[in-house]
């Protein structure tokens, strides 16, 4: 075995017990070959070894650990390690360094799998809870609000957030549903052609876009980036203990925070996922008149033919739910935050997940309830 | 004597599952300045949080202005923490607004004054705390200490009749922290406002209190004025007035005692 670095260990024998000395430096560097050393040493079958440290002039943390953690280990043998020279400074580090419990290993005391089971559920139930009341103070005040005194939140927010919510994402939602529009007519044109059917490409198209993927693809749209801005926010105020102040003023958090975006995104919702529902159908267009071989004229008269006012008015519908699960799953995630900077990160994280899940759930018992 | 502002009868408060304080039991005076002191994580924060229903007892009653707070609906209550003030440690003003909208917010809020009489009120109250200058800047764009003289002029902004500040000296140069003192004071003179403040700063504890509660171990472990908490026999205020640690044997036994009696 190597020597330690700015430290020796020797060991003899005097008056028939084994001693172990130590000499120099005993620190981060030296402390673990050391500890190997002694280890090395501890005898079988003798009872008493005696440590010498005499000669130690500094001993730091880790010198400290490792002179517990061989008693330890001497102990596990039957093996009595006595302290029989010390110096002075050793000493004063020795006493500065306390432990309150047993040393050793930090082992977690880890949770049986049915009370970790039960602990999940109730944790569950408790957030289904806490979301049916966010829900109900919601839409009261969304309700009331209006003709109860005093003002829920700064002039103007219900636009700005009109804004944040809305406009700034009809690039990206327009972008998005032309894509798909375009993907879906080539594949059901691909399929279609074999039976000579082409032109129902459009139908599928339309009524596709106009029932599913464009009320989908906005919502998920949405939740990725607004509903997870909206977490971020609320969580950031709860963090900062702005919520805690809001409500030690006397304000409703949920009156000032939520409902102004509770408006703007039944406002903005529907909105965005017409914008979606046209810029896909467009899209579907497109490749028709390009690779198809349909004119446009022709998939517009057939898109509409196809498409039912019932349609439409479902997949509006639809999406102003869709609006109200991502904010409500947002701001219930904001609101839950407890910690720091990364609960937040953890929050905003959870809610795209949750609202995503959920909007699809939704959608599922939607198409369940409308075409059955 | 009038009633007091603030009561706790046997009141418990828990944090999560934990229990921080139990059987507190205290009444706050009007027009008194009574000082909240204890060391760090000994629950002074959870007291005031307490005190205006932020954190509800799992135990006992907490009278509010006189209200029992338990038996108020969301309503009431907000109507009853519009006439408190709370000073919150981080100053816990909203980020994206102005100083400016940050203290103007509940006086809008909850008043008809024109918007000129508000930015009145809100240049008042910012030249109170020596802020006029920083009036249109965000919270990230100030200092600690600016920020919490900040979140100050926005308690102020309502006149409350009972001002609770948590730790609104801690952070600031002396000559600041002493200047916020002098101004407590003064508005306990002009105003007859009833102040409660969570501090651990012995000097400020010296220059304001007319009485110290001193939390300690769960529980309060003195009530009485400053006079009396500098002669007190009670252990812990003696060694709080001292700035002396607790006592060493609860923090362990040292490595050498363990190596010498393993």
């Amino acid at each position: 075995m190597e020597q330690p670095q700015h430290a020796t260990v020797e060991r003899y024998v005097e008056d028939g017990l084994t001693r172990v000395k130590v000499r120099g430096r005993l620190d981060r560097e030296s402390a673990p070959v050391v500890l190997n050393w002694i280890q090395a040493w501890l005898p079988k079958g003798q009872s008493r070894v005696g440590l010498d440290l005499g000669e130690v002039d500094y001993v730091d943390s880790a010198g400290a650990a490792i002179l517990s953690e061989s008693q330890r280990l001497a102990g596990d043998r039957g093996v009595d390690l006595e302290l029989i020279r010390l110096s002075e400074p050793v000493r004063k580090t020795l006493e500065l360094f306390r432990v309150q419990g047993e040393l050793g290993r930090i082992v977690e005391q880890p949770t049986a799998m049915i009370e970790a089971l039960g602990d999940k559920a109730y944790s569950g139930l408790h957030q289904v809870r806490r979301m049916i009341f966010l829900l109900a103070d919601t839409f009261y005040w969304a309700v009331v609000g209006p003709f109860v005194g005093g003002r829920g939140a700064p002039r103007g927010e219900v636009a700005r957030q009109s804004m944040l919510l809305g406009s700034r994402a009809f690039g990206i939602v327009a972008l998005l549903s032309s894509l798909i529009g375009l993907t879906l007519a080539l594949l059901s044109a691909h399929q279609l052609r074999q039976f000579g059917a082409n032109i129902y490409a459009a139908n599928l198209v339309a009524v596709a876009m106009v029932r599913e993927m464009g009320p989908l693809v906005t919502a998920v749209i949405v939740a990725g980036r607004s509903g997870s801005a909206i977490a971020a926010e609320i969580a950031t105020m709860r963090v900062t203990e702005e919520v805690d102040a809001l409500e030690s003023m006397g304000f409703s958090p949920i009156r000032f925070l939520v409902v102004p975006k509770l408006y703007a995104v039944t406002i903005t919702q529907p909105l965005l996922t017409f914008t979606g529902i046209a810029c896909g159908i467009m899209g579907g267009m497109v490749i028709a008149q390009t690779a198809l071989g349909i004119p446009a004229p022709a998939f517009i008269h057939q898109a509409i033919e196809a498409v039912r006012l019932k349609d439409v008015f479902s997949g509006l519908l639809k999406s102003v739910v869709f609006g109200w699960i991502i904010l409500m799953v947002a701001a219930h995630c904001g609101l839950q935050t407890r910690g720091g900077a990364e609960a937040v990160g953890n929050s905003t994280t959870r809610s795209v997940v949750l609202s995503i899940f959920s909007v699809i759930i939704t959608d599922c018992i939607f198409s369940l309830a409308f075409y059955l | 004597m009038s009633d007091p502002v603030l009561q706790m009868e046997n009141v418990s408060l828990n944090y999560g599952s934990e229990p921080v304080l139990t059987g507190i039991n205290l009444a706050i005076q009007p027009g008194e300045l009574t000082v909240i002191a204890g060391t760090s994580g000994c629950g002074k924060s959870t007291l005031l949080r307490g005190a205006i229903g932020l954190l509800r007892p799992s135990k006992g009653i907490i009278r509010l202005l006189g209200r029992d707070i338990a038996n108020l609906d969301e309503e009431e209550l907000a109507e009853l923490r519009r006439r408190v003030g709370l000073l919150f440690q981080g100053g816990a003003l909203i980020n994206s607004m102005t100083i400016a909208e940050n203290v103007a917010l509940p006086v809008r809020q909850f008043s008809r004054l024109p918007d000129s009489v508000v930015d009145s009120l809100v240049r008042m109250k910012l030249a109170q705390v020596g802020l006029e200058d920083a009036m249109q800047k965000t919270p990230p764009e100030l200092s600690g200490g600016m920020r919490k003289r900040a979140a100050l002029a926005r308690t102020l902004a309502m006149d409350p009749e009972l001002l609770l500040c948590d730790e609104p000296s801690a952070g600031l140069d002396p000559v600041t922290a002493a200047a916020l003192d002098r101004l407590l004071l003064d508005l306990r003179a002009a105003m007859n406002m009833t102040l409660v403040v969570v501090t651990h700063e012995l000097g400020s504890i010296d220059a304001i209190a007319d009485r110290v509660i001193m939390v300690a171990g769960g529980g309060l472990a003195f009530d009485g004025s400053l006079e009396q908490a500098h002669r007190t026999e009670t252990q812990v205020v003696k060694d709080f007035f001292a700035r002396k640690p607790a006592k060493a044997e609860t923090r362990g036994r040292s490595i050498l005692e363990r190596l010498l009696k393993p």
